[in-house]
């Protein structure tokens, strides 16, 4: 009798230890709330070959937000409701300025895992809005972005300057809808740097076609305006030759 | 049932938890006992039951897209239809994040989708498998290898011709509006693994029940080449299919890879209504072309219980 009552409280034993051991494992570490700086590191000199065309950058002006960091493998916004981090605020940068880091805004969130982001160009399409929206910071304003430069080869050069609207394309989607960043944010001291090389959003510009057609029209500069090819590929640069990228620097404790 | 039907010699089960035997002491501790009830799962019963893998062509592979206003149509009036339609698919596996328990088998098929049976091909049977959910299920649809198998109908040819080209889809077919026609002939090797799938109500994986059989359904789509974006989650998107007249260079009626190759997406496919996010270079020759659109849409057509997503997509070899 004693035998068996111990053998039951044995038994007994080894499942509360392994329901313990349950508990602890459904018991996550505490998300922590963070909040840390974002800057815009411009990558590159300005300057690039591009198609056979040595291509100078002498503007670029761009707004950038706002960003939303996933967990998720995609930052949908059918598949990430809600952001881990976040910038909520709209930063005109200066994609030039390549010995500085200007400040892009403060990140707010939980600590935990990043996997993907969204973002936009400045210009948004929230749920709640009709159409999509400049910030009032934009430049132009109303636009994503301002770049001017010239392009040469051989005996040929022309000047260029495109107005860039980045817009999303369905109601309550980013700009940009999913974007590759990973990161793992444990508490406030860290860095978010966003990289990018403003050269490489003009690498699906066809420059002979643009220099072919400036000749036909007899103007001196080339203007890029959305609803334009030369628009479509800019978007190109931006979305799929030379996206962004997004590095967590972690800092140490003060 | 087919020979190619797997039954346990395919079938691997890793079970990293036992089963654990409670004592009766309710009448003396029936707190502890209360404890122990809400972690029954960790103490889990004997249910068993059976998963079956049903790999199922979406209705525009055998019956083609039309024209029309509504969401499922092609926008822009032409009608589509598939001759022919190959995948490679397989490796199909499940795990249980709880335990870490797994079940799956890597046997890759080789299936024409145009000629399927009515409720599609059974892949895989899986028996004795613990009833309880199972929340993490994937699959891949590489390019197709010497390993590969074909299952009837099937037909041996068709199988060869893909493992000799290393495709993991390929499709014939046709595209029409007034009075052109547009045909194609096309292969690519857009090996891609597809995981976290979930039904289309957001269920991650599926639930067995016990003593009963959960029928899984890898569902292949027929229309991403015709989205106006690479769909991730919910398929927002309007289907489009000028782009078979514009890239047609030479005006024979015949779209060629070569041809798919040289046409400029800012042609094509313009930012508006377009939106190429997460369309890559994907033959490496530095711009984005109506190639590397249709080939980023090969690696998204791996659906899951119809119209469920597998958000979780990486290349394969």
């Amino acid at each position: 009798m004693a035998r068996r009552h111990v053998s039951m409280i044995a038994s007994m034993g080894a499942c509360l230890a392994l329901a313990g051991t349950l508990v602890a494992a459904c018991i996550e570490s505490p998300q922590t709330l963070v909040a840390y700086d974002a800057v815009v590191v411009p990558q590159g000199t300005g300057s690039a070959t591009l198609r056979g065309w040595n291509v100078t950058l002498t503007r670029a002006d761009v707004a950038l937000g706002p960003f939303y960091f996933c967990a998720s493998a995609s930052g949908s916004s059918t598949l990430c409701e809600q952001a881990v981090d976040e910038i909520t605020s709209v930063a005109l940068i200066d994609g030039l300025a390549f010995m500085q880091q200007a400040l892009l805004g403060r990140v707010h969130g939980l600590s935990g895992s990043v996997q993907s982001a969204a973002y936009d160009f400045g210009i948004s399409w929230f749920a709640t809005q009709e159409s999509p929206t400049p910030a009032p910071n934009t430049p132009g304003p109303g636009h994503s972005m301002r770049i001017e430069g010239y392009a040469q080869k051989g005996t040929g050069a022309f000047a260029f300057t495109a107005d860039v609207d980045v817009v999303p394309q369905y109601q309550g989607q980013n700009a940009f809808p999913t974007a590759t960043a990973e990161g793992n944010i444990t508490s406030s001291f860290y860095r978010l740097e966003v990289r990018f090389d403003p050269t490489g959003w003009l690498k699906q510009l066809d420059f002979d076609d643009m220099a072919a057609q400036l000749a036909a029209s007899g103007d001196t500069v080339f203007h890029i305006e959305p609803g334009t090819r030369e628009h479509s590929a800019i978007i190109v640069g931006i979305k799929n030759l030379a996206p962004m990228d997004f590095v967590w620097i972690p800092l140490s404790n003060p | 049932m087919h020979p190619w039907i797997s039954f346990g010699y395919r079938f691997q089960i890793h079970n990293k938890m036992k089963p654990c035997r409670v004592a009766p002491v309710a009448l003396a501790a029936p707190a502890l006992f209360a404890l122990l009830l809400a972690f029954a799962p960790a103490c889990e019963g004997t249910g068993k039951g059976t998963v079956q893998i049903f790999v199922v062509p979406e209705d525009t592979i055998t019956q083609g897209l039309d024209p029309g206003t509504d969401m499922e149509s092609v926008q822009d009036g032409w009608t589509i239809r598939y001759s022919r339609f190959l995948v490679a698919i397989g490796n199909f596996r499940a795990t249980r994040t709880d335990t870490q328990a797994t079940i799956g088998d890597s046997t890759v098929f080789i299936l024409d989708l145009r000629n399927a049976p009515t409720s599609g091909y059974v892949t895989n049977t899986f028996t004795n498998v613990d009833a309880v959910r199972w929340d993490k299920f994937g699959f891949d649809m590489p390019n197709a290898k010497p390993s590969n198998q074909g299952l009837a109908p099937t037909r041996q040819e068709d199988v060869d011709f893909m493992i000799q080209n290393g495709f993991s889809v390929y499709f014939e077919g046709s595209g029409q509006k007034d009075d052109t026609t547009i045909t194609f002939k096309w292969g690519f090797a857009a090996g891609t693994s597809f995981s976290d799938c979930a039904s289309p109500d957001g269920l991650a994986g599926f639930a067995v029940p016990a003593s009963g059989t959960i029928q899984i359904k890898p569902t292949i789509h027929g229309d991403h080449e015709f989205f106006d974006n690479v769909t991730q989650g919910v398929e927002i998107t309007t289907r489009l299919a000028q782009w078979l007249e514009i890239c047609d260079a030479d005006q024979n009626g015949d779209l060629t890879i070569a041809e798919l190759k040289a046409c400029d997406v800012t042609v094509a496919l313009p930012e508006s209504p377009y939106d190429l996010t997460s369309v890559r270079d994907e033959d490496g020759d530095g711009l984005i072309t109506v190639f590397d659109y249709v080939v980023s849409e090969m690696r998204s057509i791996g659906h899951y219980q119809g119209d469920g997503d597998c958000p979780t997509r990486l290349p394969l070899p």
